[in-house]
């Protein structure tokens, strides 16, 4: 498949979000958002709820815009780069990663505190598009 | 009539807490319960994506913050599982988050978060520790 690298900073991703018993909230977001490597789907090949498709209907999604993923955080050794990638797979061509790449030194475990704070940033800028619709 | 401004002058005076806020503040305590037990049946993959389910090492080490929050003005907003594995334990007031994240791997993460450069460490989770964390959220969220 080919890959197409270019991703405009207002292009949105989206990450489907499991059902909880409580209701999400902004006070719920930040426990929904992992760490990269992690899985989104891209706007420009796609709708919101196509990240929901084959058998994940009664989830919701949470979106972000490609400009609000951190650039890059932390010093040292946890000095991270971080990038959204196309990565289509079969049935889904707008599958893409936001992947992470340590700038210096050996490989290293990124720091709990790094991975939070990369969290933290992506939560301000997250957004409800679909509630998900039943409870566990 | 004579009696019921009495007994509020003396509410005020003490500055206790009104019978509807001690309901409210019951309602959120058997909310953070709830959520907190509802963490132990997690399982993994709950998020379609992978994730771990929450360790017991993680939900136990949180139970003392939120106990501890239980008999303050502190009351966590959100308690559940979270996609990096282990539970987030969240507040929000006055349109401020903060957070105390505890890892599966036993680490735990505070969080203040600001609108740039977010107050992020790893606090002691001792009785002080504890204590100076709950501070520390409290005066932040304001």
């Amino acid at each position: 498949m080919t890959i197409d690298p270019d991703f405009q900073a207002d292009e949105t991703l989206y990450r489907r979000v499991a059902p909880t018993e409580y209701p999400i909230t902004e006070a719920t977001f930040q426990k929904l958002i992992p760490f990269p490597d992690c899985s989104v789907n891209r706007s420009k090949y796609s709708q919101p709820t196509d990240v929901l498709l084959p058998d994940h209907q009664n989830y919701g999604v949470l979106g972000f815009l490609v400009g609000s993923v951190p650039k890059e955080l932390g010093e040292g050794d946890q000095h991270r780069q971080f990038v959204v990638e196309h990565h289509p797979v079969p049935n889904n061509y707008a599958h893409s990663e936001i992947r992470s790449y340590q700038v210096n030194g050996v490989l290293k475990e990124p720091a709990k505190t790094l991975r939070t704070c990369f969290r933290d940033e992506l939560r301000k800028k997250a957004w409800l598009i679909l509630e998900p619709s039943v409870t566990l | 009539m004579e009696q019921a401004h009495s007994s509020s002058s003396v509410r005020d005076f003490y500055e206790l807490p009104s019978a509807q806020e001690i309901n409210q503040r019951s309602l959120r305590i058997q909310k953070c319960l709830t959520q907190l037990e509802q963490t132990k049946n997690v399982k993994e993959n709950w998020d379609s994506y992978g994730a771990p389910a929450p360790s017991l090492t993680a939900i136990q080490s949180a139970i003392p913050l939120i106990t501890s929050c239980f008999s303050t003005d502190c009351i966590p907003d959100d308690i559940g599982a979270m996609v990096e594995g282990g539970i987030t334990v969240s507040f929000m007031k006055n349109n401020k988050y903060a957070a105390v994240e505890f890892y599966n791997s036993g680490e735990v993460v505070a969080l203040l978060s600001r609108p740039i450069n977010s107050d992020i460490w790893e606090p002691q989770m001792n009785a002080l520790g504890i204590g100076k964390l709950i501070h520390q959220i409290r005066n932040f969220l304001g």
